[in-house]
């Protein structure tokens, strides 16, 4: 069995998903069969999230075996993790890149200043997803550009979901010298970038 | 003009083939519970053996090279 994740509340698991309890907490685990890619892996996290489960996510991309999963169970106090994720999912937030330039005759000169100016643009970006997670004062993980896109997730409860949306919408509007560029926000995801959230709270304090 | 905003959901994101939902899908993957360093596990009545435990709550980007998390 492939472990996914944990969770605290275990409500009706998703097709192909079974929750095992191990005391306070649930192991949620499915087979193999249904999980050889990480895609297929997210896709049943998402499954159980979006059946209301609060989850500590197994990152997709790493294969953890049940045997493994109940061993860190053994290890590490996973309620005090689970009680910082619950009824909690993720926003993620996107702005794109303008465009590489594509050009044979661009010469090294012509390419350092392209590089510096795309640079800029991506610290730009960052710049504005931090001062968004600022303005709804929740937490956020630091931006980080991926491909050609600038991203960043935000803690958010499930309750609050619709309300930290129109707050971002509105931060948006009142500003007015971003031309030209789209902010894509998705979600609710399961908390992937917040598992360590108990960790920076305890750091902060 | 104001920036345009965009809003997909999880389940829109992961159906959808548009290159840009596919790269942020794909940025989600590396994200959540891992473990780092080595996991031995053993049969028979040997006691279970573990390294680097104590990180696997910290999310990838935050482990440092020196197993430090920020």
């Amino acid at each position: 069995m492939i472990a996914l994740g944990w969770t605290s509340d275990a409500k009706t698991a998703p097709e192909h998903v079974t929750a095992y309890p191990y005391g306070s907490v649930d192991l949620l685990c499915t087979s193999p069969s249904h999980a050889g890619s990480a895609r297929e892996r997210l896709c049943l996290q998402t499954m159980c999230f979006d059946a209301g489960m609060s989850m500590l996510p197994i990152a997709p991309s790493h294969v953890v075996s049940r045997q493994e999963a109940v061993a860190i169970m053994q290890q590490i106090d996973l309620m005090a993790g689970l009680r910082t994720v619950q009824n909690t999912g993720q926003l993620t937030l996107s702005v794109d890149l303008p465009p590489r330039r594509q050009d044979a005759k661009q010469g090294g000169r012509s390419w350092l200043i392209a590089r510096q100016a795309e640079l800029g643009k991506s610290r730009q970006h960052a710049q504005l997803l931090r001062n968004i997670a600022e303005h709804i004062a929740l937490p956020a993980s630091d931006p980080r550009i991926k491909n050609s896109t600038v991203q960043c997730d935000i803690l958010v409860s499930r309750l609050d979901t619709a309300k930290v949306k129109d707050k971002i919408a509105q931060y948006l509007s009142s500003l007015a010298d971003h031309a030209d560029l789209t902010l894509l926000i998705t979600g609710l995801w399961p908390p992937f970038s917040f598992v360590d959230q108990q960790l920076r709270e305890e750091n902060a304090r | 003009m104001a920036i345009e905003l965009q809003m997909a959901s999880a389940q829109d994101a992961l159906g959808s083939r548009d290159e840009r939902l596919v790269d942020l899908v794909d940025g989600l993957l590396d994200h959540g519970v891992v473990i780092r360093g080595e996991l031995w596990l053993t049969v028979a009545d040997v006691d279970l053996v573990f390294l680097g435990l104590d990180l696997v709550l910290a999310a990838p980007d935050k482990i440092c090279a020196t197993g430090e998390t920020g």
